[in-house]
């Protein structure tokens, strides 16, 4: 599928038709996710009408994990395939990724101050999450870093791989290190007893948020294909100029 | 014979090398010449194995090299302008690690007579950081002795008379002489012909390209 | 790789080079374990003298002191090599440059590895650690250095050739070492508090073996695209 996909050509075309849609339903799912979220969802008992911070918190941390997967994979078929395009596409899910992971810790340091009194708690999930920052922070950077542009992409792409088979570990150990440092007093973020009114808006909002970044993510890619084509065009006319 | 076939060679985005074929003769020195940035470099790198193909297959003989890269690797010594020595190592370190790292087993008899062989024996026990360009040059060719000691058939060589003084381009085109006798075969990238003294292929990249 | 080549003597050699270059003299020693003495040093002036302050924090200073130690001498490892041409030699030989970073990742494991041991009175002293923990320190020194250095290849090879480097190193590769931080200091914690570090210790171990068996295919191939540029 993704070999058909890969043909710039194609994935214009494709992308004209369903991108509007795409965003149609991201607006629908986040006006309704938030009508319901904020207005017809009940409080919680204990953090009262604090807890409305989940249902952006939640599915940021759900889509910065989702996305650095689909990141790692698009990089696999960039390294075992060599098709330009997947390359694009890692390279756009990545800022995308940055801004949910950062999103994430945002909201839930200001979570954070209303249930335990300060921004920042070492809860495992929040610094799970924070090493994934640094994780899309260090594929950009060392995307960057090379003299040529191409240089770093397949650099990048193994950093980013091998990141994938790191972060199963790295959040094992995060939940062993609080375990092991802490025992299990403090209240979770999302725990087990999410109320079934809470589901509906979660959802809408998870639909939302992921179909707003896969509308961002496409518009990355077409505008990094304008790019190149701009490149490619400027290369020519150089050349013709030289001869 | 080393057949290279349909090659397409590119270096960051730009394509070096387009479907292209040509082949070295064996026990025949071929000297690559070319303008800067034609190309020569990056052939010898691409026939080293250190650049990918994106394109075509290279064989020596019938044997495709990159199929069994150890077998090429047994054949074939490389040196180009970054010498491949450690500034912290002496000559005779340098000389003695690097064969021990591809698993020979080189007598310090044999060490000596290489270094001898392009007149730095005197400066064995000297640090690389020490050495002058000319000595380092000379200590990365003296590796090339060790060639007629295992079953080495290929030099391919970028730049080597560079920084070479006369006498140490005498006792260089000797050690060729010896190699080419013994059935090696030699590709050499270099901007002047008027160093050698023997019979040479020539290869002009820049006539290929137009 | 046909078994007419020794094993053993091209281990042997990447090890006797790396030790030539990097031990020459005593004062390549002296001043690594320097650096982790300042360090350490460092880290009490911050607490502050107190020792009941400092016995809770000991064992992660330690930790803590040993990784920061390591980093500076990390970018170098591969660095140094890629610019004078050395990898291309490794490539161009007949050995797989796989084995030839699984011996270098060794050879720089004991590089750091063997001030440290050297210095581990020191720290022991300096830091007040109690002397029930100083086999388990011992273990977890040594196997935590192999997963470090490691993962430090992996790292190295990415900034082959890279801008800044020096910079970009740390960010990459300290996500990476914190579990590493996590079971070793999980080890000590264990035993001051009279548990079993037989379930960090295994943890630190699996994390290492996972690591020896990915770290040299990993770096062979950044190498290998870092050479073709």
């Amino acid at each position: 599928m993704f070999d058909w996909l890969a043909n710039p050509n194609r994935f214009n075309r494709i992308t004209e038709k369903t991108q509007p849609f795409i965003l149609f339903i991201s607006i629908i799912a986040l006006f309704s996710g938030l009508y319901f979220g904020l207005f017809d969802s009940p409080k919680d008992y204990q953090q009262g009408n604090a807890v409305r911070i989940m249902y952006v918190h939640v599915p940021s941390a759900w889509l910065a994990s989702f996305l650095y997967f689909s990141l790692a994979i698009s990089c696999v078929f960039y390294l075992v395939w060599k098709h330009p395009l997947a390359d694009l596409v890692s390279s756009s899910i990545a800022p995308i990724g940055v801004l949910f992971s950062a999103l994430t810790l945002i909201t839930g340091s200001l979570w954070g101050k209303p249930m335990w009194g300060t921004w920042w708690v070492w809860d495992a999930r929040l610094t799970s999450m924070l090493v994934l920052f640094f994780f899309y922070l260090g594929y950009i950077l060392l995307r960057n870093a090379f003299e040529r542009k191409t240089d770093g992409s397949k650099t990048a792409s193994v950093l980013a791989i091998v990141g994938l088979i790191n972060l199963p570990i790295v959040k094992f150990s995060v939940d062993w290190w609080h375990t092991l440092h802490q025992p299990a007093s403090i209240i979770k973020f999302g725990g087990p007893s999410i109320d079934e009114k809470m589901l509906l808006p979660l959802s809408l909002m998870f639909l939302a948020l992921s179909f707003f970044s896969l509308y961002l993510i496409i518009l990355n890619v077409k505008t990094k294909l304008i790019e190149k084509k701009c490149e490619a065009l400027l290369l020519k006319s150089n050349l013709e100029e030289i001869s | 014979m080393l057949y290279l076939k349909d090659l397409t060679i590119k270096r960051g985005s730009k394509i070096v090398f387009y479907n292209w074929s040509t082949k070295f003769k064996n026990s025949q020195i071929t000297i690559i010449n070319g303008k800067n940035g034609a190309g020569k470099s990056t052939l010898l790198r691409a026939i080293a194995g250190l650049i990918p193909l994106e394109k075509g297959v290279i064989k020596n003989n019938s044997n495709e090299i990159f199929k069994d890269q150890i077998k090429w690797g047994e054949n074939l010594i490389f040196i180009d302008s970054k010498n491949g020595l450690s500034k912290d190592l002496t000559v005779y370190e340098n000389l003695k690690i690097w064969s021990e790292m591809r698993g020979w087993n080189v007598g310090d008899n044999d060490l000596q007579k290489a270094l001898s062989s392009v007149d730095i024996i005197n400066y064995k026990k000297v640090y690389i950081s020490q050495c002058s360009e000319g000595l380092k040059k000379r200590a990365a060719l003296s590796r090339l002795y060790l060639s007629f000691l295992f079953d080495v058939k290929f030099w391919l060589l970028d730049e080597p008379t560079n920084e070479l003084d006369k006498k140490s381009i005498i006792l260089f085109n000797k050690l060729i002489q010896r190699f080419i006798e013994n059935k090696g075969t030699v590709l050499l990238a270099c901007h002047s012909l008027k160093l050698f003294d023997f019979k040479y292929e020539l290869l002009n990249l820049d006539l290929l390209k137009k | 790789m046909s078994s007419k080549y020794s094993f053993y003597q091209i281990f042997n050699s990447h090890i006797k080079r790396e030790f030539l270059i990097n031990f020459r003299s005593l004062i390549d020693v002296i001043s690594i374990i320097s650096f982790m003495i300042l360090i350490i040093t460092l880290f009490v002036l911050g607490i502050g003298p107190f020792q009941e302050k400092l016995g809770l924090v000991s064992n992660s200073i330690f930790w803590i002191g040993l990784i920061l130690a390591i980093i500076p001498s990390l970018e170098k490892t591969l660095q140094r090599d890629y610019d004078n041409g050395w990898l291309d030699q490794t490539i161009t030989s007949p050995i797989s440059l796989e084995f030839i970073l699984l011996s270098k990742s060794i050879a720089y494991w004991l590089i750091i590895i063997i001030p440290l041991l050297i210095s581990l009175p020191f720290f022991i002293i300096l830091l007040n650690i109690s002397l029930k923990l100083i086999p388990w320190l011992f273990i977890s020194i040594l196997i935590g250095g192999l997963s470090i250095s490691l993962v430090g290849i992996i790292g190295s090879a990415l900034t082959l050739g890279a801008k800044r480097g020096n910079i970009l190193l740390p960010i990459l590769i300290i996500p990476f070492i914190i579990p590493i931080l996590i079971f070793g200091v999980g080890v000590s914690e264990t035993i001051s508090v009279n548990e079993s570090p037989i379930g960090n210790l295994f943890l630190l171990i699996g994390f290492t073996l996972i690591y020896l068996v990915i770290s040299p295919f990993i770096s062979a191939f950044l190498i290998r695209i870092a050479i073709s540029r």
